[in-house]
């Protein structure tokens, strides 16, 4: 139980929908911008909109933009944010429903693209692909949308693929299984919404809350494009 | 994101400064003394400066190209942080410091 002693008092400053909004908290050293969020709700503006689900970092859900960085509420600590104002906002690139609720229809617009389901021919789908350890952790995406919301190419162009897509259409690329990596790579391959829309600005890597090197993801596709 | 606005901010520069040099190099079509008018147009200290100003915009932005070229071919990917830091900024001020101080001593004190 923490007491008022190890207790410490913050500013949060949270883009509703009819404007910005300030609210006074004193949270423990371990409390998340969820919790803060929760702890807002219950206390002090009820009709305060976000999304959650798993609490774990592992839906990515709560994804927002928190001191003008994308980062999964529930994952972030506001001891660790280095300050006493907060400042908490709906991820960008995205259109806003309500509050801190924003719509992902635009990256999952862009994840349909690449055709994201596994297409594999009678027998093959069922085959057991042994794990490669170069690519298990982009296997980690929980389709948050954080890299879309931080990449700077989203951001001016509507029709750009985006980080996450483009991973997932590498591993169905890799996948021993599939049978339309030549479907995929045209997609990839388009001038204006493919992989050299992508300007190597990091953003995406940076903020990935899975850790995710999808520059690395994109880099590799541009140098497969090159070589095929 | 800061390696890649400095390399835009660079890039606009440079494009100002080509214009320029255009500009200039075009005087030559109306004879050697209307370039030599056009040249002299650049030789007050504030230009001299401005020399040396640029001198760290092209090093600043060829070294930064030269980084994001390494890391499309697969070098460097995971230490773009540190060829950023130490190759760009790091190399970029030492040859930058190598051009500019003979540059100002000759330009600008030895005038």
């Amino acid at each position: 139980m923490e007491t008022p002693e190890n207790m410490s008092s913050y500013e949060f400053r949270v883009a509703r929908s009819t404007g910005m909004r300030r609210f006074k908290l004193a949270l423990g050293e371990r409390a998340t911008v969820l919790d803060a969020l929760f702890r807002i709700q219950a206390e002090q503006d009820s009709s305060l909109a976000f999304r959650c689900a798993c609490r774990v970092g592992m839906c990515g859900t709560c994804a927002m933009e928190i001191n003008r960085v994308p980062r999964l509420a529930c994952k972030t600590r506001v001891a660790k944010l280095g300050g006493r104002k907060i400042q908490v906002a709906p991820l960008p690139n995205f259109p806003v429903i309500q509050d801190l609720v924003v719509s992902l229809e635009p990256f999952f617009r862009q994840w349909k693209r690449v055709k994201p389901a596994l297409r594999a021919n009678g027998e093959d789908a069922l085959a057991i692909v042994p794990p490669d350890p170069d690519l298990s952790r982009k296997r980690d995406c929980i389709t948050c949308g954080i890299c879309y919301a931080a990449c700077g190419v989203a951001r001016s162009s509507a029709d750009y693929l985006g980080p996450a897509a483009i991973n997932r259409a590498f591993l169905r690329i890799h996948d021993p299984r599939d049978s339309a990596a030549k479907e995929r790579m045209k997609i990839l391959n388009d001038e204006w919404s493919g992989v050299w829309r992508c300007h190597t600005q990091f953003n995406c890597t940076s903020v990935c809350p899975k850790r995710i090197d999808l520059t690395d993801t994109i880099g590799r596709m541009k140098r497969a494009m090159l070589t095929a | 994101m800061l390696a890649h606005t400095i390399q835009r901010m660079t890039g606009i520069v440079l494009l100002v400064y080509l214009f320029l040099h255009v500009r200039t190099i075009y005087a030559l079509r109306d004879g050697p003394q209307a370039f030599d008018r056009a040249v002299a147009e650049f030789r007050g200290p504030v230009f001299k400066l401005l020399e040396i100003g640029l001198l760290g915009v092209v090093i600043l932005h060829a070294l930064n190209g030269v980084r994001i070229t390494l890391i499309d071919l697969g070098v460097g990917q995971t230490r773009q942080r540190q060829l950023f830091w130490i190759g760009s900024i790091g190399l970029g001020a030492l040859i930058f410091l190598a051009g500019a101080i003979p540059l100002f001593r000759s330009s600008v004190v030895g005038r």
